[in-house]
């Protein structure tokens, strides 16, 4: 939606690109052509989502969705050293204000409320979709600041990809994986597996220590293995089964903080998603059934102590579509998930949770123009109250002309997040009182779009206004152990509101016989507490700690004949270290300038891609958490041999 | 969070061998002439991961507070987490949790001049003549369980680790009476007691319960707060309990008791209604049979200190992640004024 494609990747990959090219609005075409797969977004009228498909993440694929998102969008993430956790913050909300749905299965690990974003290389998905603000109505739980919807779709064409990649970088990074694509009359398969590793030694500043003298990262190597497997099968025209799995291996040192000699922590994951699932577009609607099982186990290591934890979640879900008329577009829903969670300091060890959700949406389009979406959801979940979340959106091209559009977009919403079992179940800690965040959201937009042969401009504006309240923090001294001593716990304490303004653009335009296109992206966010702890508190009004309240970067590309450029140049703003929203207690701004140059050769059916980078080539020392370095001027070549894939 | 309490009794349950006991006074501070000799020295330990603990100075003088002093003295941050601070001999020492070290620094300019590593979780420090002995946890079994704490020497003359005397389970509150050191392992029922001369353990006080803190009166006595709810005085010199002050209800004394005068202060947590607590400074006197009396109540109540000029009483009140606030209240527990802390007040030092 932000930006269409890179012309270097659209050679690359242009068989993926023909997926990508789906329109998001192909339910308009139901009767025409037979539909697999229809866009999860499409209720989601009047909000900003910025979709990447694989063609745009080809260069980056051995990257991590964080590593993408900081790069190209407002998103912030506090990432505590490089191939660290990373936790995500999307207009100033905190990390478990973010759905993060693998084929529509909320990944959030339920005791943990949150996703490590880390721990979602690019090479493992095929399209994100970003979506801004509140979305509890379409997604439940957890959708408070955005949602992050990553997803595959089935290759029916006949034919046989496959692709072999290398790469190599600077401080020990080293990346392999294969990857292969079949279509063979009914059956559809993709199979991937990779592994990335790095010793991650760089030199780094230490800016704890007088005069910044220069030091060696630390205890901060890692090693990521992974296989995907995507099989599918289609009985007919209108129907198919699939078979979607993703498992991951995650073995890290923990990046000690600047300045500690002894650390020694390491941290364990291993990851399975599955995901079973028939879809049917008959005369009759659209049913959707899926089974999903998602696994987490985690073990952490600390100086010889270990502590692990284990979770399943065991998703049923149930979709109804149907188009009624030209106009209008309904949907109904059931899911249930079942949650297990073992874990030494919960009760006996223990905790099994159900949770129901039943929801609806309708779609209206009376006109061309116009285009309004309503979603209603209502959860279950044992013992809590989960509030009714509906949210209501609306397109409108109010100018319409042969090369241009102008498009103004409006939603609002009701979200929630449960909390997590930790939350409510940890040892001394856990608070069986709380109830779920609650969170209203407003935004509204201004969309231009030009396109005349080959010259595109794209243009988002968007406002919005947030308030959550009963946001859950946890404060020191409010619970004891057996032994007395004094623990944190978690209450539903702070209120805070949230309003910025971000904008999109983008611009291709032909140049010297290549091609040139640039763009950029801008965010200003005001996160704001509401709310004071005690009578001195001095947080009042003030921006959240960790909350940029200006982020951009922009970006210039430029393709001729078989060589590619690319330079992306992006900016956050000072960070505040605390709620007390003061210089002494602050992380500076920085800058990246990430420059590439690539090279594609044509061996026939076959291609061979080169690719040279340059990440952070003005060598700036930046933190996105307290004392977590961040690594220097660093390179990294890449070596991708496409079978199948003739460029012309 | 500021609420009465009602339903809170303090029981003096018994009084065993009263007796005075005299005591040579070896702690001659030295007078300091700089910045930092008049006022209050904030010691805030900072939020566990994020490293930001800081030292602020209220001085009694034009500078008034002055926030962040030993990043500005030294051009680096403290770091943390700051577990606590003490004075001896001109020299301010640094014990540094989460960074295992202990800083040396200039007790008049903050100055670093040194630093001791070495030490997996140090928790607190106290001295005899040119040696300071230091409680360290150690590192975590398997099965989180401490078994390799130590009472570490160092000499101050170079600053290196002249001898690690192995202890019970988690060393914390650490003092020193004439020629004996006493620890308090807070993860078992033992006060081991060592001969500042040999080095050696000269006993291991069994307890009836997990001891936490100490503190010497003014007559020589020593004072223990036990964290699952009673404070006991001790004779040093025979480790015969003199008095057991228990507490009633689940309330518990919390971190470390102040001396001012003959009145030993001392905080009480107290869990209510979950997640609701109480935090409540009371006093009692070292050498009567009185009961402890409440002064005062203050909600998110970290840390305390007695200011020996005039027996007011300074409350740290944290506020989580966030910077908290230095309370002041008078020697009757009314409130008077109030000054910005940095994350986790956690030491109040009076620097007169």
């Amino acid at each position: 939606m932000l930006k269409c494609f890179l012309l270097l990747a659209v050679a690359l990959q242009l068989s993926h690109f023909v997926i990508a090219q789906t329109p998001a609005d192909t339910v308009l075409q139901l009767e025409e052509v037979v539909i697999y797969d229809i866009p999860e977004q499409k209720f989601a009228t009047g909000s900003k989502i910025i979709r990447f498909d694989s063609a745009e993440m080809a260069q980056q694929q051995s990257r991590s969705l964080s590593d993408l998102l900081i790069r190209k969008t407002p998103v912030y993430f506090r990432e505590y050293g490089a191939g660290m956790l990373s936790s995500v913050s999307f207009r100033g909300t905190s990390a478990g204000h973010t759905a993060v749905l693998w084929n529509g299965l909320n990944m959030n690990q339920p005791n943990l409320g949150q996703t490590d974003f880390s721990l979602i290389p690019l090479f493992a998905t095929e399209n994100i979709a970003v979506q801004f603000g509140g979305s509890s109505a379409l997604y439940g739980s957890d959708a408070i600041g955005g949602s992050i919807y990553l997803s595959s779709t089935p290759q029916w064409q006949e034919q046989l990809l496959v692709k072999v990649q290398q790469e190599a970088g600077s401080f020990g990074r080293n990346f392999s994986g294969i990857s292969v694509s079949a279509g063979l009359r009914n059956w559809s398969l993709t199979s991937k597996i990779y592994r990335l590793q790095a010793d991650n030694d760089f030199k780094f500043e230490n800016t704890q220590k007088r005069g910044r003298p220069i030091e060696r990262n630390r205890n901060a190597a890692f090693e990521q293995k992974g296989i995907v497997q995507d099989i599918a099968y289609r009985f007919s025209g209108n129907s198919y089964l699939s078979f979607k799995s993703w498992y991951q291996q995650t073995e890290r040192q923990i990046q000690a903080p600047m300045g500690n000699s002894t650390m020694d922590d390491r941290q364990d994951d291993r990851n399975l998603n599955l995901s079973l699932q028939y879809r049917n577009n008959g005369p009759a609607g659209f049913f959707d059934a899926q089974l999903g099982h998602l696994y987490n186990y985690q073990l952490y290591t600390a100086g010889g102590a270990a502590s692990d934890y284990r979770t399943w979640q065991h998703i049923g879900n149930f979709r109804y579509e149907k188009s009624i008329g030209k106009l209008l577009h309904l949907r109904l829903g059931h899911k249930i998930n079942y949650i297990q969670a073992a874990i030494a300091q919960y009760p006996e060890n223990r905790v099994n949770e159900a949770r129901n959700d039943l929801f609806a949406s309708v779609r209206l389009w009376p006109s061309a123009d116009f285009t309004a979406s309503f979603n209603f959801r209502q959860a279950f979940v044992t013992g809590f109250a989960v509030p009714f979340t509906p949210s209501a959106g609306l397109e409108y091209t109010f100018i319409r002309k042969s090369a241009s559009s102008f498009k103004w977009l409006a939603s609002g919403g009701r979200s929630y997040r449960v909390p997590t079992l930790n939350d409510r179940y940890w040892e001394y800690s856990g608070n069986p009182n709380l109830i779920p965040e609650n969170s209203w959201n407003t935004e509204t937009g201004l969309h231009y779009d030009y396109s005349r042969q080959q010259k595109r401009i794209q243009v988002r504006l968007t406002g919005y206004s947030m308030w959550v309240d009963n946001w859950i923090l946890w404060l020191p001294g409010l619970a004891r152990n057996p032994e007395g001593n004094s623990l944190w716990a978690p209450v539903n304490v702070q209120e805070v509101h949230s309003k910025g303004l971000e904008a999109e653009g983008s611009f291709l335009h032909p140049l010297l016989s290549g091609t040139l296109e640039a763009g950029g992206t801008f965010a200003y966010t005001r996160s704001i507490n509401k709310t004071a702890k005690t009578s001195y508190d001095r947080t009042v009004n003030k921006q959240l700690p960790f909350v940029p309240e200006i982020k951009y970067n922009t970006y210039l590309n430029y393709q001729l004949n078989t060589w590619s450029m690319q330079s992306n140049w992006s900016y956050v703003g000072r960070r505040y270290t605390t709620g007390e929203g003061i210089s002494e207690y602050s992380l500076p701004a920085f800058y990246l300038l990430d420059v590439s140059v690539g090279k594609i050769f044509s061996l026939e059916q076959h291609s061979l891609n080169l690719l040279l980078e340059v990440r952070n080539l003005l060598d700036q020392q930046y933190q996105n958490y307290e004392n977590r370095a961040m690594p220097g001027r660093n390179f990294n070549i890449t070596a991708k041999y496409l079978f199948n894939h003739p460029i012309n | 969070m500021i609420r009465t309490q009602k339903s809170f009794y303090l029981l003096l349950l018994s009084i065993l061998l009263p007796f005075l006991y005299s005591c040579e006074d070896d702690s001659t501070e030295p007078v300091i002439d700089s910045l930092y000799e008049n006022g209050i020295l904030v010691v805030n330990q900072g939020n566990f991961g994020q490293g930001n603990g800081s030292l602020d100075y209220y001085s009694y003088g034009q500078e008034g507070l002055m926030r962040n002093v030993y990043e500005k003295e030294n051009e680096e941050p403290v770091g943390g987490i700051i577990q606590n601070i003490a004075f001896h001999n001109e020299r301010m020492y640094i014990v540094s949790n989460n960074s295992d070290k202990i800083i040396v620094a200039d007790g008049g300019s903050l100055q670093m001049l040194n630093t001791v590593e070495g030490l997996t979780t140090p928790r607190y420090i106290s001295f005899h003549g040119n040696k300071a002995y230091v409680s360290v946890w150690g590192p975590y079994t398997a099965d989180w369980t401490l078994e390799s704490s130590e009472v570490a020497v160092i000499d101050l003359n170079n600053h290196s680790i002249i001898k690690r005397i192995p202890v019970a389970a988690g060393p914390e509150g650490i003092i020193t009476i004439g020629n004996k050191v006493f620890v308090a392992n807070s993860e078992s029922n033992i006060i081991t007691v060592i001969d500042a001369n040999t080095d050696e353990i000269i006993e291991e006080i069994e307890t009836e319960a997990r001891p936490a803190h100490l503190l010497e009166d003014n007559n020589g006595h020593l004072w223990v707060s036990y964290s699952s709810g009673f404070i006991m005085q001790f004779n040093p010199d025979n480790y015969q309990a003199v008095k057991k002050i228990e507490i009633e209800g689940n309330a518990a004394p919390q971190g470390r008791m102040a001396l001012h005068e003959n009145d030993l202060y001392f905080r009480l947590s107290q869990a209510l209604e979950y997640p609701e607590t109480s935090d409540a400074i009371y006093r009692v006197s070292t050498t009567g049979d009185a009961f402890p009396q409440l002064v005062m109540e203050k909600g998110n109540m970290y840390t305390f200190s007695v200011d020996p000029a005039n027996g007011d009483i300074l409350a740290g009140i944290a506020a989580g992640a966030d910077p908290g606030t230095i309370v002041r209240f008078d020697n009757e527990g009314n409130e008077q004024d109030n000054f910005a802390a940095g994350v986790f007040p956690h030491e109040i030092i009076f620097r007169q």
